[in-house]
């Protein structure tokens, strides 16, 4: 797994930040009105899961799934139920396009779409991979 | 000469391989420096606060490394940990955003901006942490620029950079001005930084990030709230209303929008109109209290007045 180590590096920052913003409790409301934090983690926690979904329609994500022999439509029910701090998780593994575009536009290496899946199955419970992923 | 210098780039760490086999993909200037970083010869051990002064330096007021290191340095650990450099730029009124490739890193320069660098000097083994500023590059020379230490303006081999950086987790954080966003920051990533400056208490600073983001974003219904939300705290109603309305206008099924609207319609007092809203905000709000609590203050200060 050395060269899943090495890529995981590349990413480590954003998925460090955005585990770091989505665990922090929400911002206190003043007066009743609903704080920039609490809104803030709704818009970061959506844009996670729409990196993940995005990337779950690629050909070469769902030809990979297969190959691992996962289901790749049930593999996306079961990612929609994951919760928000397992797919930031994920969604910070996902390189962004410095424009902030989703990953469908971005040229994604092979060893990058095989370390993704195999850490979204490894969440999922379906393989055990990588020792950082807690196992129930 | 191109076998000679293809078979130097086949000895560089991947990422700088990657930046120096495909130039055009790179779309980055061929050199870049940025003479407005002021260097600052670090004490000892405040090779932290010495960056984030440096950082600081070029996007606002200058502050020493010494006030920097009371906020950020931690004695016991002889060093300044990384938090601790992001909460420190948040807390002195800047954006900070993360940055997590070396493309990003060259492009932020590039852009004008500072970036703080995380690098490992040593072995794994035994680590030789340091915060460093890049202000510049030169892709033909394959070189990057630091500020570092008692060094100013050294220039390092971009792949033994790599490789020193690499070993720090690949940490670097691009500092700006809160009234300019970092060229290589998402929407999500701008949002989040804007918000921490409201959580900090640099409301003024805040006010500024957001509409920023708003600027970049138009569209941006995080941007929006969190406009209302400082011009709110800031007793602007008015423009709390117009940007509050906007984020409605934008999201007609957000309930959190209609809440806020409701608020800045009551400070105003435009009581019935802020009952209306309030009234949206429960319809849409999937039952949340907090929206009913909105809908009995703003009907009770209704009927007060009527």
């Amino acid at each position: 797994m050395q060269i899943f180590r090495r890529f995981r590096h590349l990413f480590a920052t954003p998925l460090i930040a955005a585990l770091v913003f989505v665990s922090m409790p929400l911002g206190v409301a003043q007066a009743g009105l609903v704080g920039s934090d609490a809104v803030v983690a709704a818009e970061t926690s959506q844009a996670n899961r729409d990196a993940v979904n995005t990337f779950m329609q690629r050909e070469d994500v769902r030809g990979q799934l297969q190959a691992f022999g996962v289901d790749p439509a049930e593999a996306e029910q079961r990612v929609a139920a994951l919760s928000d701090a397992e797919i930031a998780k994920i969604a910070g593994q996902i390189p962004e396009d410095p424009a902030g575009q989703s990953a469908l536009g971005v040229v994604v290496g092979a060893a990058i779409v095989i370390f993704v899946v195999l850490l979204i199955t490894d969440i999922l419970g379906l393989t055990n991979v990588f020792s950082f992923v807690n196992s129930n | 000469m191109a076998a000679l210098a293809a078979a130097l780039v086949g000895c560089a760490a991947p990422q700088t391989r990657q930046i120096l086999h495909n130039r055009d993909a790179a779309d980055l200037p061929a050199a870049a420096m940025n003479s407005d970083v002021p260097f600052i010869a670090q004490d000892d051990l405040y090779c932290g606060p010495a960056s984030l002064a440096m950082a600081l330096g070029a996007t606002g007021d200058a502050v020493g490394q010494q006030t920097v290191a009371k906020a950020i340095y931690t004695p016991g650990r002889e060093g300044t940990l990384r938090s601790d450099v992001l909460a420190g730029a948040r807390r002195w009124g800047r954006l900070a955003v993360p940055v997590g490739s070396l493309s990003g890193v060259l492009r932020e320069v590039a852009a004008g901006n500072p970036v703080i660098v995380f690098q490992n000097l040593s072995l794994p083994i035994a680590p030789q942490w340091h915060f460093a500023v890049a202000v510049g590059y030169d892709l033909d020379r394959r070189e990057i620029i630091l500020h570092s230490g008692t060094a100013r303006a050294k220039r390092t081999g971009l792949s033994t950079f790599e490789h020193t950086w690499a070993r720090g987790d690949h940490w670097a954080l691009v500092v700006t001005a809160p009234d300019r966003i970092p060229a290589t920051a998402s929407e999500t990533e701008a949002l989040g930084a804007a918000a921490a400056l409201e959580r900090v208490d640099r409301l003024d600073a805040a006010r500024t990030a957001w509409t920023a983001v708003v600027g970049r974003w138009p569209d941006s219904f995080g941007g929006h709230m969190g406009l209302g939300n400082t011009l709110y705290a800031r007793g602007n109603y008015s423009g709390a209303r117009a940007a509050f309305s906007k984020a409605a206008e934008i999201r007609p099924d957000a309930a959190e929008a209609w809440n806020n609207l409701a608020y800045a319609l009551s400070a105003l007092g435009e009581l019935k109109a802020a009952v209306a809203a309030a009234e949206k905000a429960v319809r849409l709000g999937g039952g949340a209290p907090n929206y009913r609590d909105t809908l009995e203050e703003m009907r009770a200060a209704a009927k007060a007045a009527a």
